[in-house]
């Protein structure tokens, strides 16, 4: 329901105008049929007069119908305008909102309303009311599943960054849309600390900070040609967010409250084979922390260190859901309140929201708490409205790392499935402790859980104000400052492991002298746009809607670091206490990009509607002389139905029929800092294994400065998006069956990226327009309404998106996206970005068959150089379906999710290899067998055929060394999935009941998100979302010892007073 | 109202009209240098970025394990691939000798090229000459002539094949000698090596072109008797180029000698992965050696090597009862105060005993032998020099070759622990220590008894992959290969020679 501020003023001034003789006064309510709310601001108008008045706060309207007067017209923004016969004195009115929107007012680009059915290009918008419903704590996480063409995925962990590409990667770098909020952009930077591999742990990015229920509206702006107004920074598509503002309440307050309590628990874990105990090389060994010993035989055994003369006990067998045990449930709780309200002039709008969410895993070490603050107001003095709103948050995000090193994740599952986990949970115990722990290869995890850390203060201020002065109707000026300022503060620590010497872990080279840093960074934004718009009737049939407008950006980025890497007195974390000096870091940046931008937009009798569009930038972080850039775009629409109706033409079945075409540039600079040479501090690389450090000044106390090896690129350009898209929107009985068809064609040119260069060249990189990229596919969204009735309504919506990614030209063999030293994703000419480079094993074509070759030990070997297994990340189609069944007040919605093909890493699958616990590992009862297909070199340069078996007593060699059959290439698995993203019900108490409580309405609902997962049976590891490598393309490499994902079961109340 | 909102507005566009260019020109990176006050800064990371890559992770690691020193431990497996004579081809050493060192060494000379005060531009030379030689020792042919021009737009530079390489870079060392060095100074402050030392600068210089003209032994253009003139002309060397062993905070991450860093750091890749060969071990032992305590550390009751690349075995060799595998044997051993060496004084007095000997002057040759093994005996710590008086390595008046003999053994044990890629490469000249073919695998027990010491044996796990040689030079780096338009194509092996390595085995 859209309840626009502006449209009402202007319905107010309508309705003012009676001057006929008046005979009878009609009166009546006007409520919504979404909510039962009653709906101030509808026009209420006598059919064939200009009698007409507007509904008050209560939806109360009044009128005097002359004798004349047989039919009232309500008609209200985002409802169906209805007639009603004027039969009685009372007419009420339930007013259905218009299901399809097709007279939906969007926000497109720069803050402009246009009616959604003028636009050239997709834009999907999702109501606030949606977004409300699943009391998500992150809006995007509302969208999942819902929009077709934009891939949401999310990482496990409270608070942690939701990563959004639209229309797949078309950057080497940064694919995350431009997050617009009421006009101004904001920071959604992620903040991580530690490396993808080890302590990785997510801090989250800007737009955690928005509270859900404040949004009224998002809009999701794909193509190139809908995002070109908002500059460089739109490439990858616009998220654009209106938050709710105050209304005309005659000067009423309105309080809304939402709150709800979610119980999360562990959802996916690796499946573990069940057949065999702790042990290595087959043979039972209580040391160990691999599941390579002897058959369970369910016989009492002592187990672990022997400490003070007493060893404990236990029965030698598989123990289910050990690792699941370990976790238990989190909670979050939410309360958020909202008062606002207004007169004709002014208006305002405040809310307060909590959140506090403990996470799956004991301890609050994975926690996140959230306040928010927003303010929102606008006052009109004649010409001038002025309007501001300042949004405030405070996060705390305590976050538990995953990766390897003595992460949680390891020690979980570095100990064989016949020890259970809980009872470990006292980890001072004597048998548990880290002298004592039944393993030297691994620790305690409580001990891990407990004593590590990582945690993030983060406090953002955002906001704008606004001026907007109407020399006329038609001719407009505003200006619009736009803020962002956060600022963290996070610190992680590991504690110190040390054994007493003697002790039978003395000697473990899980010893550690514990480590302590803090990273302090602040991000900051200034926008100012300065706009002015001319809307101009040319004459009967044409109106033309003209904007200009100057855009000016500025972001800073800064950060202070401080760490220590030995830690003195235990427990204590300070940077004073260790061993050596601490070593501090810091780092500055800032951009500065300026627009000129004009928009123009025809329509001709409101059934063909074109735009224009050019931008200029110029950017700071381009070479001076030649940064800046200029793109422009046309759209054009043409409503079938509106063209028929107005030509009188019956057009039967069809409600609603429109075709657009658009096609767009966008451009997009570089980072910062790729210009110029530069003589960087001193420092010589020693391989980057982990705990081996580059040799760094000052040395001896003496400082140094070096050429940088990355050469400065006086030639840098720009990159350039150009979009081709062509789309069909059509209603069929009377709105019941709709389609939404897009296909897109996007060639992005002058790709940047890191170009490596022969060292012998003096330099190893240089910061370069590299390729082109292409990206088409298309987007189909079918909405069906098979039952409707009075009461009863079934609304399906599904949406299918398909997209293919080709690196058209590549100056380099491969551009290394993400990933780590052993396995990465590469971009490689003639290929979709993102293909896996690993190593596999050493095969050889015998007579047209590949056939592996194995060692002496019949053993696969792996290949010494990582190769393209023809593996990518990118996925071949993605599906959504939702069904809705309403019943008076009761809503049942589901969501399904599905994606089909692409691949990840998974190094939870690696790892359980190396431990024994993987399902695959037990192939053929763990006994011998012959690689199928091998061949072993006959010493003089050729093959024959291998018949040595693997030894069963050296399998941890055959999974562990190499990874099994294909090496480390059996790591990458497929990424299918299906998942339920969401089954919601609600209840909207009657209204009656709502009036004895004195309340204007109440509603409860019940979700459960993300319960079930199906993935194909190569993966019974992970759910595929989960990722360590940060955001963006690379973080769609896959998982280094992530932690698990979550299923989450809210309870909500939502009421308004 | 209305004008003033005009008034701010055209003062808006103006303001960001006018200074649009110097509003944007914010480019320069803030947390870096655009440019350095003095070639002097870069003095120190050039001194220690070449040191720390001469015993870093590909030449520390490779020249002790293709010298013999070390040979990977039986329960891990990082080293492995080296001594199983895999394509290995140093790509970290070559990325930052090239793009680091020599970089910084000809920024140093640009920046102070105009410069009356030569100081700067001496030891930037002195040091790019030595970092060259290197580079096509270890390589072969690798881009020279038109190497280090990336910001003039030659990114693939040409190949030039080793012996144009050495040339040019006499031809530099003479103008680099022949350079007047007075009134010209060095900032000590700077200068980790010799302190500002100028005139041991110029004894560096000279040490230089001798060890350039010595290891063209083997080659036509070799002239001794031209060698002996030079050598009786000029000043060499009188303490060793390097970094001292007091430059470490051994106790901080990213400032100890690079081997401690591979340790020290939790790494731990000298515990877990290297042990003593016993080819070296066993020689430095059988000769009653003093240095033997210095180089390795016991872990168990005595000291004890391992067949070289012997990893997989799991057999008694020696009969006590206990397998190969579970043998304690020595590791290397690296204080935290080690030096790390550029030039040693021994290398240089042994290639003027070499020149003495190749002439048949033996009194001459026993004279600067006996000074090599003097400063190696001092670098250990000032040990008893017994066994050049009356011990094993006491100079036996011979053949040319038996001299030449002699004393690459004694640079082979000197440079333990100190010179490992030089030790290869000087290897590869003199073929001292020589390769013994014994086919250990065959008959553990049997190599055991009748191990043959103080000499090379082939890598147990290598021996198919070169079909019993020892690697000559590492394979091309990828990063060079597949950036570099003009490179050739990889070498096939291991087994390629570099144009001065003539001598048969």
């Amino acid at each position: 329901m859209k309840k626009n501020l502006v449209s009402m003023l202007i319905l107010c001034l309508i309705g003012l105008q009676s001057v006929f003789a008046q005979d009878r006064e009609v009166s009546g309510v006007v409520t919504s049929a979404d909510d039962g709310l009653s709906i101030p601001g509808v026009s209420v108008v006598i059919k064939g007069t200009t009698i007409g008045t507007t509904t008050d706060f209560d939806g109360k309207y009044s009128i005097s119908v002359p004798e004349l007067g047989e039919i009232l017209v309500f008609s209200f923004v985002g409802m169906k305008t209805t007639e009603m016969p004027i039969n009685s004195d009372v007419i009420n009115l339930v007013m259905e909102s218009e299901s399809i929107g097709m007279d939906e007012i969007v926000v497109t680009a720069m803050g402009v309303t246009r009616e959604k059915k003028a636009l050239g290009y997709a834009a999907t918008s999702v109501g606030g009311d949606e977004i409300g419903k699943s009391q998500a704590i992150n809006p995007m996480s509302a969208l999942q599943g819902k929009v077709a063409g934009v891939d949401i995925s999310t990482a496990p962990g409270p608070g942690s960054t939701q990563n959004v590409m639209i229309r797949g990667a078309s950057s080497f770098g940064n694919n995350q849309p431009l997050y617009i909020v009421d006009g101004v952009p904001i920071t959604n930077e992620q903040n991580s600390s530690g490396s993808a591999l080890n302590s990785q742990v997510d801090f989250g990015s800007g737009i955690n900070a928005i509270n859900p229920d404040d949004i009224e509206d998002m809009t999701v702006l794909k193509g190139a040609a809908a995002t070109a107004l908002y500059g460089s920074r739109a490439a990858n598509g616009v998220i654009m967010i209106t938050t709710k503002s105050g209304k005309d309440t005659d000067g009423k307050m309105r309080v809304s409250y939402s709150g709800s309590v979610t119980l999360s628990k562990v959802g996916r874990l690796p499946d573990v084979q069940k057949q065999f105990g702790q042990g290595w090389s087959g043979h039972r060994a209580l040391d160990e922390n691999g599941n390579w010993g002897p058959e369970y035989d369910g016989k009492d055994r002592v187990w672990g260190n022997v400490v003070d003369n007493s060893q404990q006990i236990k029965p030698y067998v598989f123990l289910e859901d050990r690792v699941r045990d370990f976790y238990e449930t989190g909670k979050n709780v939410k309360n958020s309140v909202s008062l606002s309200g207004g007169n004709a002039t002014t208006n305002y709008f405040m809310s307060l929201s909590q959140n506090s969410v403990d996470g799956v895993i004991p301890t609050d070490n994975d926690s996140y708490k959230r306040y928010t603050i927003a303010t929102k107001g606008s006052h009109k003095a004649g010409k001038l409205t002025v309007s501001s709103s300042v949004n405030f948050s405070t996060e705390k995000t305590k976050a538990v790392a995953s990766g390897q090193g003595t992460s949680v994740f390891r020690s979980l599952y570095e100990s064989s499935n016949d020890i259970s986990i809980v009872d470990l949970k006292d980890y001072n115990n004597k048998f548990n402790n880290l002298d004592n722990y039944f393993t030297p290869y691994g620790v305690n995890p409580y001990y891990v859980l407990n004593e590590n850390g990582a945690e993030q203060d983060k406090k953002k201020i955002f906001g704008k104000f606004q001026f907007d002065y109407d020399f006329t109707d038609d001719i407009k000026l505003s200006y619009r400052f736009g803020g962002d300022y956060e600022t963290t503060r996070s610190e992680t620590h590991t504690a110190i492991i040390a054994f007493a010497p003697g002790s039978p872990n003395d000697g473990s080279s899980s010893a550690n002298p514990g480590s302590y840093s803090e990273v302090r960074r602040s991000r900051t934004q200034v926008n100012h746009d300065l706009m002015a718009s001319v809307k101009q009737n040319l004459n009967e049939d044409f109106t033309l809607n003209a904007i200009v407008g100057l855009n000016v950006n500025e972001r800073r980025y800064n950060w202070l670091s401080g760490s220590i890497n030995s830690i003195d007195i235990p427990k204590f974390y300070n940077l004073g206490n260790s061993l050596a000096p601490s070593v501090s870091n810091q780092y500055d940046e800032k951009r500065r990009l300026i627009g000129l931008y004009a928009n123009v937009d025809f329509s001709f009798r409101n059934y063909a509607y074109l735009t224009l569009t050019a931008r200029n930038d110029w950017s700071s972080t381009l070479p001076t002389g030649s940064n800046d850039y200029f793109y422009p775009g046309v759209t054009g629409s043409f409503l079938i139905t509106d063209f028929l109706k107005y030509n009188d033409i019956d057009t039967g079945i069809l409600s609603f029929a429109k075709v657009r075409a658009a096609y767009g540039m966008t451009g997009n600079d570089a980072d910062p800092y790729s210009v110029y040479d530069r003589y960087v501090s001193a420092f010589s690389s020693n391989p980057g294994y982990p705990k081996i450090d580059d040799l760094k000044f000052p040395i001896g106390g003496v400082n140094s400065y070096m050429a940088s090896n990355r050469l400065g690129n006086p030639d840098l350009k720009n990159e350039l998006t150009k979009e081709f898209e062509l789309g069909i929107e059509a209603q069929f009985f009377n709105n019941r069956l709709g389609i939404d068809f897009s296909y897109y064609n996007r060639l992005t040119e002058g790709l940047i990226s890191s170009l490596p260069k022969d060292p012998s060249s003096g330099y190893t990189t240089q910061m370069a327009n590299l390729g082109d990229v292409r990206n088409q596919g298309i987007e189909f969204v079918l909405n069906f309404t098979p039952v409707k009735t009075e009461n009863f309504t079934w609304d399906v919506s599904y949406n299918v998106a398909l997209n293919r990614n080709e690196m058209e030209n590549l100056d380099v063999d491969e551009v290394y996206l993400g990933g780590f030293g052993g396995a990465g994703i590469y971009a490689v000419e003639g290929k979709s970005m993102g293909q896996f480079k690993i190593a596999a094993v050493k095969k050889v074509e015998i007579d047209g068959v590949m056939k592996t070759v194995v060692d002496g030990s019949g053993n696969p070997q792996p290949t010494t150089e990582t190769e393209f297994i023809g593996k990518d990340i990118n996925e071949k189609y993605r599906m959504g379906l939702t069904n809705t069944f309403s019943y008076k007040g009761f809503t049942l919605g589901a969501t399904l999710d599905f994606r089909y093909g692409g691949h990840m890493y998974s190094y939870t699958k690696d790892y359980l290899h190396w431990t024994g616990a993987s399902p695959e590992s037990v192939l053929n009862d763990r006994k011998t067998f012959l690689v199928p297909n091998s061949v072993v070199s006959d010493g003089k340069g050729g093959y024959v055929e291998n018949t040595t078996p693997v030894d069963p007593t050296a399998l941890h060699k055959f999974y562990g060394d190499g990874g099994g059959f294909d090496g480390d290439a059996d790591n990458i698995i497929d990424r299918s999935y299906l998942k339920l993203r969401n089954v919601n019900l609600s209840y909207s108490l009657p209204k009656n009941f709502c009036e004895k409580l004195n309340v204007s309405n109440v509603s409860l609902s019940l979700s459960a998100s993300n319960i079930l997962l199906w993935t194909p049976t190569e993966n019974a590891y992970i759910d595929p979302e989960t990722t360590t490598f940060g955001n963006d393309v690379r973080a769609k490499f896959g998982e280094y010892g992530a932690g698990p994902s979550n299923e989450f079961y809210t309870f909500g109340l939502t009421f308004t007073l | 109202m209305k004008h003033k909102i005009i008034t701010v507005s055209l003062a808006c566009l103006t303001f960001f009209g006018w200074g649009c260019d110097d509003y944007l020109d914010i480019n320069q990176d803030p947390n870096v240098l655009s440019e350095i006050p003095d070639a002097k800064v870069v003095l120190p990371a050039a001194e220690i970025g070449l040191a720390n890559q001469l015993m870093g992770w590909d030449f520390g690691f490779g020249g002790g394990f293709w010298g013999q020193y070390w040979t990977q431990a039986y329960s891990a497996s990082q080293f492995k691939s080296l001594c199983e004579y895999q394509e290995t081809s140093f790509g970290n050493a070559y990325n930052e000798l090239t793009a680091g060192v020599l970089n910084d060494l000809e920024r140093m000379k640009t920046v102070s090229a105009e410069s009356t005060n030569k100081g700067t531009y001496f030891v930037a030379e002195a040091l790019s000459i030595f970092t060259w030689q290197i580079m096509t020792d270890v390589w072969g042919a690798v881009p020279y002539f038109e190497a280090l021009k990336g910001n003039q737009g030659i990114d693939s530079p040409n190949f030039d094949e080793g012996s144009a390489i050495y040339a040019d870079l006499l031809v530099r060392v003479d103008a680099l000698i022949a350079t007047d060095l007075s009134g010209s100074t060095l900032d000590k402050n700077y200068d980790f090596v010799y302190a500002g030392n100028l005139t041991a600068w110029k004894a560096f210089a000279n040490s230089l072109k001798l060890k350039l003209m010595m290891r063209l032994s083997e080659t036509s253009t070799y002239n001794n008797a031209a060698v002996i003139s030079f050598i009786e002309a000029s000043n060499f060397i009188t303490s060793s180029a390097k970094i001292k062993g007091s430059t470490w905070s051994d106790g901080q991450e990213g400032k100890r000698h690079p081997m401690r860093e591979f340790q020290e750091g939790g790494a731990n890749n000298l515990s877990t992965n290297v042990i003593a060969s016993k080819n070296f071990l066993d020689y430095l032992d059988t000769n009653n050696d003093p240095r033997l305590d210095s180089i390795f550390v016991k872990t168990g009751s005595a000291q004890l090597g391992a067949f070289v690349g012997d990893f997989d075995s799991s057999e008694d060799s020696d009969g006590n009862g206990t397998d190969d595998d579970s043998e304690k044997y020595s590791q290397p051993y690296f204080k935290a105060d080690m030096d790390l060496m550029i030039m040693s004084t021994w290398e240089i007095n042994f290639f003027i005993a070499e020149a003495y000997a190749r002439a048949g002057n033996n009194a001459k040759a026993k004279e600067f032998y006996d000074l090599g093994v003097e400063a190696s005996l001092a670098q250990h710590g000032g040990l008893a020099n017994d066994i050049i008086t009356t011990g094993y390595a006491t100079w036996v008046d011979g053949t040319p070759e038996a001299g030449i003999k002699q004393i690459a053994m004694q640079k082979w044990v000197a440079n333990a622990n100190y010179q490992h890629i030089e030790s290869f490469l000087e290897r590869n000249r003199t073929k001292y220590p020589e390769v013994n073919l014994i086919d250990i695998r065959k008959d553990r027990a049997d190599a055991f008894t009748n191990f043959p010491v103080g000499s090379l044996t082939i890598s147990v796990a290598g021996r198919t992959k070169t079909n019993a040689k020892l690697p000559s030079s590492p394979i091309y780096p990828q990063a060079v290969l597949t950036r570099n338009v003009n490179a050739p194509a990889q070498k096939v092996d291991l087994l390629e020679k570099v144009w001065w390595n003539l001598k048969a085995e």
